[in-house]
């Protein structure tokens, strides 16, 4: 039984039917076309769908998309209204990616941290980003990439 | 099979629904979204409870604390919580994971390695369960009946879990063990609140996780320690007593042996927070 | 030497896509027409299929084909020919694919596939090595040697490929020596974790050409096996590949390829996608097998080792084609970067009832580097001697002769530096550990060397095309792929090193395409930098002597005498005239108006000459083309109540020749040793009695997060020039975890005075370790 949901995604405002056990990531990713969300496991242990829920980060995996009904959701393509944000700049900078597929989850993350606290400590990043797996970096280069946004704010 | 999900916004609308065969409350998810992949729940009917305003109040009037079921974890460590119960929800997954469950949902699944579910234990903590023919008090150890199993009945929610905090000037302990740092389920987990005077225990309430069916009170080892001294000859009589008092099984995440031997073993930290004192 | 890109700062060319969602990963893609497949999987370890009922799943609404393996029984292979596209006869592991459903909706497939019914006829289990070594009643599959064989399977018994090294006399070496030291080593099986699980995309047209879009480190060898199992012409194969998110090895061997593209033969005109889940990876990638072993050492009183013989099995899973070569990339590396008399080694692949094997990082290299090097500790122990004046005895130096008989030239690189960095880093031998009872906490540190070659076919090539543009610019094109390690980037220094422009100036175009791009074998082995490196120099060389042939003819010049240099080509001791790039790149016009020359594209190739297969008795010849050396080290933290280890600091000294990029190449070297560490700590494929795969999810298998990994990291490089190279350098993406776990039971040893012999060493190990010895 499919139903109408109604969100703000961007900034923009999208109206779309979904069946009701689809999860946010699929109906972002193949029904709206938003590819930054990735699938990694399906079951919110690795942070790469990650998405912001009016501005906090939640796993697009095992959200249901009825739920985000009224409600607003960023992704990475969200952030970059007047060109890359420093964060974006800075992993970039801190080679903070390999091969990038946990990059858009781990910027969302680091997005909402530094909304909610402008100047994090390192002990407070790698809290925070504890719920997004990276296989390539060791995390290293992700650690000085936040922390130098932080500094520089 | 595709499954109903509803978000209801009133409690008459709640009681229609959780009237349904297989009728099932989602609060937050985060557990349960991955039981249903897994296809170890197949409920036919969702019900979200999380827009009801009923399931998220927050009080502490005079230490009474009454905390409303659907209120996530991250909305929690912003409260004014019991040390112990504020540490325990801290070691829950990962930041977006406490942004999306709820302590609701932590009980409800009744694991024995439930982080929140833990501290209630120490305060005796007693959950209400509303339904349309009014409220329900059970003690949280009797609510929670073995791993996944609770005393819910059928047209019942969790509405919130009500505790006195008659020990606030009492030090607390609260350890996790698991196989990595972060984002982990607990191997073992131990909650302590106590008070010391002259050097001697006066009062101590003692928890695990993860090592028997439910969470345990050690109320034989809480016994024991109440009168003595901390010092290596009564932590090591308090740990045989834990050991003895514990059934931990193996399972994908530890040995029986490993989590009984560091069960134990986590008693000698009170040893470096009398140090601290 | 002084170079102007190369060894430089540069930031990484996929940067900016990768940080705004743009970059492009196979799940992205979306095509028109498109169904999508679930593969039908085993739900035993081991048994003769005996039955399929398909009727209630071909009703499923949606439906379209439902493919069995029994529709095409056939056994793909280069080596041995032992994988089936699905499983048809028997399953030889819990989760083996047996067929796919094809399905207007993944959904629909998902519902499809549960509703095929599957009876077999059950069969006894082996998934230890050893166990299977020694088994002859239970056969997992039968192969018998044929002439054409490259593997050398051993009838009537599960080994499906083996390799010998001889040097000396082993017997005579022991009896030589003061004292023989024995152990006995297992690793447990683990999977690769790349956060991007497989996929694959197959599209067949009505004319009977095969496109695959597929996330794979090796487009040229998918295409190679796709046109043998479907005899296809190559020109009627197309492989389309996109950014690879993590491939460690694991998107290195074929494997889904061939069953999405059998898959879709049934609806031609369709391209069907397959993404596996999280638990499909587990059960239904490539794996790092289980590894068993044994080391039999004699020394002489002052630390000289006289005689050393290796055993070894490596559990292959069910099928043994990507797994044997795994095998023969550990024996060139059996005893360790060490220089031995007398040696006896022989290392076994033998099939288990587990998925099968395949490439990841290090390839068979952490494994015997865990023996060798927790054993050269051990030795050192018992003499009493400090370890590093061991190894400094033993190891292989300018002149040196290895263990497959090649001599160490100075090129190859100064294993004793990266060994006194480490020990420097460490401050060895001052505290090396100590037990701290009041605070209840143990403290450690340890070291250990390593070497790797390239482990690839003797005739492992790569091809580069520079292509210039009208303005001067550059776009190039290499077939190796962009998988995280920043080939991308590094390669762009290298062409504009050797054209002489900026980096800026040189567009490598992204992703990759059979059609449309130029040959590589593979993107392994840690070979790209120094193979397709050196393809792209012999590319520039072309494209400059192109330039100098027009030149010659506007300056009225001899050849020789035309100097292209920094973007500017004029006649020697002329430079006032100098031309650019951009006024020869589509061809010059000369003032009165007529062409000359054309548009200038450079081509180049490299294969790495001389190498020869070993000897099948004695495993000795030039079969590794280049070394790598390096030395690692811990320091450690034990909690000795719960067991929990925090590394303090991890280091790596590294003699990868000329560094391309300072940055990525620290980069791949601190990401190999977070990997190496957190494989040595706590990865393990549970696997149940029935062969079940019980941690198939990221909860139960757990990687690092960025709260368990060390707290510093020390990265040094020494720049031995490697002649062999591009601009001197060499390999350099695995080797960072190559001696971590060794480096860290050696760590462990000196905190707690416990011998670990098994990986992982879990913190439960340590806890019962710390129990059972009484130490708090």
């Amino acid at each position: 039984m499919k139903k109408e949901i109604n969100f703000v995604l961007n900034g923009n405002s999208v109206s779309i039917e979904v069946e009701p056990n689809e999860k946010l990531l699929d109906v972002l990713r193949d029904k709206v076309g938003v590819k930054s969300p990735k699938y990694g496991c399906g079951r919110g242990e690795c942070g790469s769908c990650t998405v912001l829920l009016n501005g906090k980060s939640i796993r697009s995996c095992i959200t249901l998309a009825i739920e985000v009904d009224g409600q607003e959701i960023t992704t990475l393509e969200g952030l970059q209204k007047d060109g890359i944000t420093p964060l974006q700049k800075s992993f970039i900078e801190h080679n903070a990616f390999q091969c990038g597929f946990c990059a858009p989850g781990m910027t969302m993350t680091a997005t909402e941290l530094l909304n909610k606290d402008p100047h994090p400590d390192e002990e407070e990043i790698r809290e925070a980003i504890a719920g997004n797996l990276c296989r390539c970096t060791g995390y290293d280069t992700i650690v000085k990439a936040i922390l130098d946004v932080a500094e520089k704010k | 099979m595709s499954i109903r999900v509803e978000i209801p916004n009133t409690l008459s609308e709640l009681w229609e629904l959780l009237s349904y065969e297989g009728a099932r409350i989602i609060a937050g998810g985060t557990d349960l979204m991955v039981r249903i992949r897994a296809k170890v729940e197949k409920p036919s009917l969702l019900v979200d409870i999380v827009r009801l305003p009923e399931f998220r109040l927050f009080e502490n009037r005079e230490d009474i604390f009454s905390i409303g079921a659907t209120l996530t974890h991250a909305e929690l460590l912003k409260k004014d919580l019991p040390g112990v119960l504020h540490d325990a929800i801290s070691t829950i997954g990962s930041p977006q994971i406490r942004n999306m469950g709820t302590i609701g949902g932590n009980i409800c699944n009744a694991s024995p390695a439930g982080d929140s579910i833990l501290p209630l234990y120490l305060y005796d903590a007693n959950v209400v369960l509303l339904s349309k023919n009014g409220e329900r008090r059970v003690p949280i150890g009797e609510f929670i009946k073995g791993p996944g199993k609770i005393d819910f009945r059928k047209g019942e929610a969790l509405l919130k879990i009500v505790f006195t905090n008659k020990y606030k000037d009492y030090k607390y302990i609260f350890k996790k063990i698991g196989k990595r740092v972060a984002m982990t389920i607990s191997v073992v987990s131990m909650g302590l609140i106590f008070k010391l005077e002259n050097d001697i225990i006066k009062d101590i309430k003692i928890a695990y996780g993860a090592v028997s069916p439910t969470v345990v009170r050690i109320r034989e080892a809480e016994e024991y320690l109440k009168g003595k001294p901390i010092e290596d000859k009564v932590l090591e009589e308090a740990k045989s007593i834990i050991q003895k008092n514990i059934s931990p099984i193996d399972d994908i995440r530890a040995t029986g042996e490993y989590r009984r031997e560091v069960a134990g073993n986590l008693i000698f930290l009170l040893k470096d927070a009398y140090g601290k004192l | 030497m002084e170079y102007k890109f190369i060894g430089k700062e540069f930031k990484r060319v996929d940067a900016l896509s990768k940080l705004t969602g743009r970059a492009r990963f196979l799940a992205d893609i979306i095509l028109p027409h498109m169904y999508y497949g679930i593969f039908l999987r085993a739900s035993i370890a081991h048994g003769e299929i005996l039955d399929i009922e398909t009727e209630d799943a071909k009703n499923v609404e949606g439906v379209k084909a439902i493919v069995l393996g029994r529709d095409f029984p056939h056994n793909y292979g280069h080596l041995i020919k032992d994988r089936p596209i699905f499983a048809f006869d028997k399953v030889r592991y819990y989760g083996e694919a047996i067929g796919g459903v094809i399905a207007k909706t993944e959904e629909a497939a998902r519902v499809a596939a549960d509703k095929v019914k599957v009876s077999y006829k059950p069969l006894p289990i082996i998934t230890h090595p050893k166990e299977s070594l020694n088994n002859k009643e239970v056969i997992i599959r039968e192969v018998s040697p044929t002439p054409d064989m490259v593997y050398r399977p051993v009838k009537g018994t599960n080994i499906f490929h083996y390799d010998v090294v001889k040097r000396g006399d082993v017997e005579k070496g022991f009896e030589e020596a003061d004292i023989i030291v024995e152990s006995e080593f297992n690793i447990a099986p683990i999977n690769h974790v790349q956060i991007e699980p497989h996929g694959a995309i197959a599209l067949w047209d009505e004319d009977g050409s095969l496109t695959v879009w597929s996330s794979t480190q090796a487009p040229f060898t998918v295409r190679y096996f796709l046109s043998d199992i479907f005899e296809l012409p190559l020109n009627k194969v197309r492989v389309i590949a996109y950014y690879v998110g993590g491939g460690f090895g694991g998107k290195s061997d074929v494997g889904i390829e061939p069953m999405v593209a059998l898959l879709a033969k049934s609806v031609p005109g369709h391209p069907v996608k397959v993404i596996l889940s999280r638990e499909e990876v587990f059960h239904g990638s490539f794996l790092r097998g289980n590894f068993w072993g044994r080391v039999k050492t004699g020394v002489k009183k002052d630390g000289k080792i006289v005689s050393e013989k290796v055993e070894f099995a490596m559990g292959g899973g069910g099928s043994g084609e990507f797994g044997g070569t795994v095998v023969d990339g550990a024996f060139k590396s059996a005893v360790g970067p060490y220089e031995i008399e007398n040696v006896h080694a022989v290392g076994y692949g033998v099939y288990t009832n587990l998925p099968p094997t395949g490439a990841f990082r290090g390839y068979g290299h952490p494994e015997t580097h865990w023996m060798i090097e927790r054993q050269r500790d051990i030795i050192a122990r018992k003499l009493g001697i400090d370890p590093v004046v061991l190894r400094k005895k033993n190891i292989l130096k300018p002149g040196s002769i290895n263990i497959i008989g090649q001599k160490i030239e100075e090129h190859n690189g100064n294993l004793e530096k990266c060994l006194d960095l480490v020990v420097e880093e460490l401050d060895w031998p001052n505290n090396i550990g100590h037990i701290d009872k009041k605070n209840k906490k143990a403290y450690g540190k340890g070291f250990a060397l390593l070497q790797k070659s390239p482990v690839m076919p003797t005739n492992a090539a790569s091809s580069a095309i520079l292509k210039l543009n009208d303005d001067g610019t550059v776009n190039l094109t290499v077939g190796t792929q962009e998988i995280g390690q920043g080939i991308d980037t590094a390669l762009t220094q290298i062409a504009a090193e050797a054209l002489g422009i900026s980096p800026e100036k040189i567009k490598l175009v992204p992703y990759r395409d059979t059609d449309l791009y130029p040959y590589e074998w593979q993107t392994v082995a840690s070979r790209g930098v120094w193979s397709v490196g050196n393809a792209i120099i012999m590319a520039a060389d072309e494209v400059k002597h192109k330039m100098r042939k027009v030149a010659k003819e506007i300056f009225s010049v001899d050849e020789e005498d035309i100097v292209v240099e920094d973007g500017l080509v004029f006649p020697q001791g002329e430079k006032e005239k100098a031309i650019t790039y951009k006024d020869l790149a589509i061809g010059y016009t000369l003032p009165e108006g007529s062409g000359i020359g054309g548009p200038i594209v450079g081509a180049g190739y490299f294969i790495p000459e001389g190498l020869v297969y070993p000897d099948p008795e004695t495993g000795q010849g030039n079969s590794a083309a280049e070394w790598t050396f390096g030395a690692q080290g811990v320091e450690i933290e034990v909690d000795l109540i719960t067991g929990k280890v925090k590394i303090l600091k991890a280091v790596t000294a590294i003699d990868a020749g000329t560094i391309i990029n300072p940055e990525n190449a620290r980069g791949q070297v601190v990401g190999a040793m977070a990997m190496a560490l957190s494989i040595a700590q706590r990865e393990a494929i549970v696997i149940s009695k029935e062969g079940k795969i019980r941690n198939d999810s990221l909860t139960d298998y757990k990687i690092s997060t960025i709260r368990d990994v060390p707290s510093e990291y020390k990265v040094f490089f020494v720049e031995t020039e490697e002649e062999t190279g591009p601009f001197g350098a060499r390999s350099l993406a695995e080797h960072g975890m190559v001696a971590m776990a060794p480096a860290l039971a050696n760590a462990l040893y000196n905190a707690l005075g416990v011998e670990f012999f098994k990986l992982p060493i879990t913190f439960e190990d340590i806890a019962l370790a710390i129990d059972e010895k009484k130490i708090v």
